[in-house]
């Protein structure tokens, strides 16, 4: 950017001026400040290198009369070396630099300075300890084949004494003080995307000192973490379940970036963000009731902000079933009591929500929703318990098992509840956990009317859209009724198109002439239920594939449209 | 076929001369072209890496090729010691490399010859003659050489780590030349060149060497456990994969050590004895070695009536510490080796006439002072006495 070029010389000032101050200290706080500018240092030298590329030694010098310096110094900082591509644009510059027919004493100092600058990058050289290449090199071997081996193995060691660090806890004698093993965290702050080091930043991030306090330094910490998000380094579980329970601003960062990345992505299919949010590793590593609790903190104050838009109840949705998954998997491991996850609520409710409809066969799935009608009801209605905020941790938790309210949504449609009434007052309690008696009397009116009315559209053939819209209240010029009261209808309304062969017929017919924002919303609502079918294995019994067909000309449709 | 072990005996002779005077005479053309066909033969690498007639083949040129004498200014025996000749299929993975490190390195590559490897090494030349193929090969070479600064700049971070005291990265600095040794012997060997190129590669290592730098490299090259690999899958780009080396290689070195009496010698006398007795722990034809030599020089031991001690008077001058020392720790060791070595020393002390008194026989004395003694007689039964107890239990219980 131009304004970047104005800037170049003043920046370069700086920047010198920092090589010298890092050249001359090796406290921690020197290496502290160079792991972080080096980040913007990478830019820096990006920029320095596009301005040499298209010139030759003598206008470098001029351009950048203290450019020799500049390089000079920090290609003997390993710091800086060991950075990303730092080494990678370095030896380019260098190699701008080098004239091929030098025309007085400065461009054939500068040649040799140059040269040597590269031996030194690339070339074994003493270590500080005498003889050091002898052997490798009386056997024919060059710094491709020593460096690679030579790291491997101080990691090795490294990790080796990390270990017996660790065993040797309590005892007086430890062979790396706590001091020590801070360092060692800063040091591999410009090395985290390096392969070989993967051991020794596991080994770092699952170690644990005496002291409660935590001994690896922040920026190893937040420079491991968005490596890991950022997906250049792929770390174990426990490691990572490590990294999070250690330092709380690595796992709200992990979790803002799954809600970001899943948020962003205009076509979500359930599938996908199931794919995704697994990935992320964070509902195994909830099992973790610590982890289980920030994270969904960070849903609820999601969900407060947003008002409950759709989009966020999917992802807790879908978060909670992966988790559940995990929790249930998890064999081995200690469980944690249900209460520690869910706080607020009661064990009972814990459990029956936590059922998975999968482990009971279809026709005991009204009578166990009826339970949890009846328990939620229960909570609900009792005077003592009933404060704002408590009916509020209830619908939360309700609303992280929504798959049970879909459920219920089918169920009543399939008419084979006895008591419509408690499947009715769920769904209706899931789209609004109203806590005003008159309000849920009148709520309880309305669902009913809904179901009744769509219920009768059974019984009429043929049918039309006609029908369907009057049902869905946009006949009528000004819909009176609350919107959670028309969510509630359009969802049994799209249950019924999906399960009543006259309602396949003039199903997208009548979608497409929805608006926008509501023909999306079918359009997740079938893919979800798609979805769930498949997940249960009862595609067979329902009309699997005449959703999938639905949903395909749909999204044709919507495409289109949005195309044009 | 023919072409390309004719190329790869060209870009043999050409990566060996990178690092002589003989690249001096170098202009842009040639090191374009040397870059070119090691780019070529990186090709040739990856292509034929599953083993097959084609890999086959070109290792058998490439044996060929070691075997030829050197006529040009390369000091040193015929064995290519120095660095950059190919030496193996590996080799061709990396020819790239070793060359531009080659030419680097050598300080009679001249300005214009120097300038066009630089120029390879950075995206954008200016002369946009070459394909795009060759610019991705181009982009893999800098890469790989950005790895490697990075590496060892790597390695210069985590020095500091292990240790203020230089002294305390010797043992990592030993292990990675211990794996070079063995890498460099399992090439050898799988070469199947003349029988004769590890010991010569040896024998050079024993001429080269310091003493003391030997004996670590060599008694840790013995010593080396092979680390345990996460993945199971054989990685050809790491050619000193531990799981490949570990027999094979270290036979050759032993072989060597049994043939060579002076090596034998300097092993006993100067390793500690603790490391010693692993080493005969470890490789059952060392134990025999190193007692059989160990003996001989007792042999040598003298009685000083003067000081009451043993003496050393052979041209060994071994010292009786040193002889108890190694004879204790190789008791110690939990395998055979101790049985091993109570035999020998029983059966030298038989030879000498079994006196029981101390100053007569220095095995006698040895096995007092290992606490192993056991007056003659009694020697045998000591095996089957630890039964007797119990069986005369036995008998004694109502």
């Amino acid at each position: 950017m131009a304004q970047d070029t104005l800037d170049l010389p003043l920046n370069f000032k700086f920047w010198l001026n920092k090589a010298v101050a890092w050249d001359q200290a090796t406290t921690l706080e020197s290496q502290q400040d160079v792991c972080l500018h080096l980040p913007q240092l990478q830019k820096f030298l990006q920029q320095i290198y596009e301005t040499l590329k298209h010139m030759d030694f003598p206008m470098a010098i001029q351009r950048f009369p203290l450019i020799g310096q500049l390089l000079g110094r920090l290609c003997w900082n390993p710091f800086v070396i060991g950075y990303d591509e730092n080494q990678k644009i370095l030896m380019w510059c260098l190699c701008c630099l080098y004239c091929s027919e030098p025309q007085n004493p400065v461009e054939l100092e500068a040649n040799i300075w140059i040269r040597s600058l590269l031996c030194h990058l690339l070339s074994s050289s003493k270590l500080g300890l005498n003889e050091v290449g002898t052997i490798s090199q009386a056997l024919g071997y060059t710094s491709p084949d020593y460096y690679p081996k030579l790291l491997k193995n101080m990691v090795l060691s490294l990790v080796t004494e990390l270990r017996v660090n660790h065993l040797n806890g309590f005892s007086i004698q430890k062979i790396i003080p706590d001091r020590q093993i801070k360092a060692m965290s800063l040091l591999c702050v410009p090395l985290l995307t390096l392969p070989d080091i993967l051991p020794l930043l596991e080994a770092l991030l699952t170690y644990h000192g005496d002291e409660p306090k935590e001994i690896l330094c922040s920026e190893f910490l937040e420079g491991v973490n968005e490596a890991f998000l950022q997906k250049k380094i792929v770390l174990s579980e426990s490691a990572v379940l490590s990294l999070w329970l250690r330092h709380l601003p690595s796992l709200e960062k992990a979790t803002l970036h799954l809600f970001e990345n899943l948020i962003s992505r205009h076509r979500n299919f359930p599938q996908e963000m199931e794919c995704f949010i697994k990935d992320s590793l964070l509902p195994h590593v909830a099992c973790h009731p610590s982890i289980f609790r920030i994270v969904d903190e960070i849903f609820r104050n999601a969900l407060l902000e947003t008002n409950g838009t759709s989009e966020v109840l999917t992802i807790i949705q879908i978060f909670t079933r992966c988790f559940a998954q995990a929790f249930q998997k998890d064999n081995e491991q200690l469980k944690f009591p249900l209460k520690s996850y869910f706080p607020y609520a009661s064990s009972s409710l814990i459990m029956v929500l936590l059922q998975n409809p999968k482990d009971l066969p279809p026709g005991l799935w009204c009578q166990h929703l009826n339970y949890i009608s009846e328990i939620l009801q229960k909570i609900v209605e009792d005077q003592s318990i009933q404060s704002c905020g408590n009916l509020f941790e209830h619908w939360f938790l309700f609303i992280h098992f929504g798959e049970w309210a879909d459920i219920a949504a089918e169920e009543l449609l399939m008419l084979r509840a006895e008591s419509p009434a408690a499947l009715l007052w769920l769904l209706a309690f899931y789209y609004n956990s109203c806590d005003r008696n008159q309000e849920r009397t009148q709520t309880m009116v309305d669902a009913r009317e809904a179901h009744g009315s769509i219920m009768k559209l059974f019984s009429r053939t043929p049918l039309s859209v006609k029908d369907l819209q009057a049902v869905a209240g946009e006949s009528s010029e000004a819909d009176t009724r609350h919107p959670y009261i028309q969510r509630l209808t359009r969802h049994l309304l799209l249950n019924f198109l999906l399960l009543s062969p006259e309602g396949h017929k003039i199903a997208q017919e009548f979608i497409t002439t929805q608006t926008d924002e509501i023909a999306n919303e079918f359009l997740n609502l079938i893919a979800h239920t798609t979805y769930r079918w498949s997940r249960l294995g009862i595609e067979t019994l329902r009309p699997g594939k005449l959703a999938r067909d639905l949903l395909q000309e749909l999204q044709c449709y919507r495409t289109k449209s949005v195309l044009l | 076929m023919e072409r390309l072990l004719e190329q790869l005996e060209r870009f043999a002779e050409v990566l060996a001369a990178s690092r002589t005077r003989h690249a001096g005479s170098w202009g842009r053309v040639s090191v374009r072209r040397s870059l070119r066909w090691a780019r070529y033969l990186r090709h040739v690498h990856g292509r034929f890496r599953r083993r097959g007639p084609v890999r086959g083949a070109l290792e058998e040129g490439l044996r060929r090729l070691r075997l030829r004498p050197r006529a040009e200014a390369h000091a040193g025996p015929c064995l290519a010691s120095g660095p950059g000749p190919l030496r193996s299929f590996e080799g061709l993975g990396r020819g790239d490399e070793l060359l531009a490190l080659g030419l680097l390195e050598n300080a009679a590559v001249r300005g214009p010859a120097l300038h066009e490897l630089l120029r390879h090494l950075r995206p954008e030349r200016g002369e946009p003659e070459e394909d795009e193929e060759d610019e991705e090969d181009e982009a893999g070479l800098r890469d790989r050489l950005a790895e490697l600064a990075r590496r060892k700049a790597a390695s210069q971070l985590l020095l500091q780590l292990l240790g203020p005291d230089p002294a305390q990265a010797e043992p990592v600095l030993r292990r990675t030349e211990a794996e070079l040794l063995l890498q460099r012997l399992r090439e050898e060997a799988e070469g199947e060149a003349e029988p004769g190129a590890e010991a010569l590669l040896l024998d050079l290592l024993w001429v080269q060497l310091p003493r003391p730098r030997w004996l670590d490299v060599v008694t840790e090259a013995l010593l080396l456990q092979p680390t345990p690999r996460p993945d199971g899958d054989e990685d050809e780009e790491d050619p000193g994969n531990q799981t490949d080396l570990g027999p094979s290689a270290a036979e050759a070195l032993l072989t060597w050590i049994l043939a060579r009496p002076a090596a034998l010698a300097t092993l006993c006398r100067l390793l500690p004895a603790p490391v010693l007795s692993s080493l005969a722990a470890r490789y059952p034809a060392l134990a025999e070695a190193f007692l059989d030599l160990l003996a001989q020089w007792g042999g040598h031991l003298q009685f000083d009536l003067v000081q009451g001690t043993w003496v050393g008077t052979g041209p060994e001058r071994l010292s009786w510490e040193r002889l108890r020392d190694c004879f204790q720790c190789f008791c110690q060791s939990p395998t055979s080796l101790r049985s091993q070595t109570l035999r020998v020393l029983n059966s030298y002390r038989a030879l000498d006439g079994s006196f029981g008194a101390p100053g007569l026989s220095v095995w006698t004395d040895l096995l007092r002072d290992l606490g192993e003694y056991e007056p003659t007689g009694e020697a045998e039964d000591a095996e089957t006495g630890a039964e007797m107890p119990a069986i005369l239990d036995l008998g004694c219980r109502p």
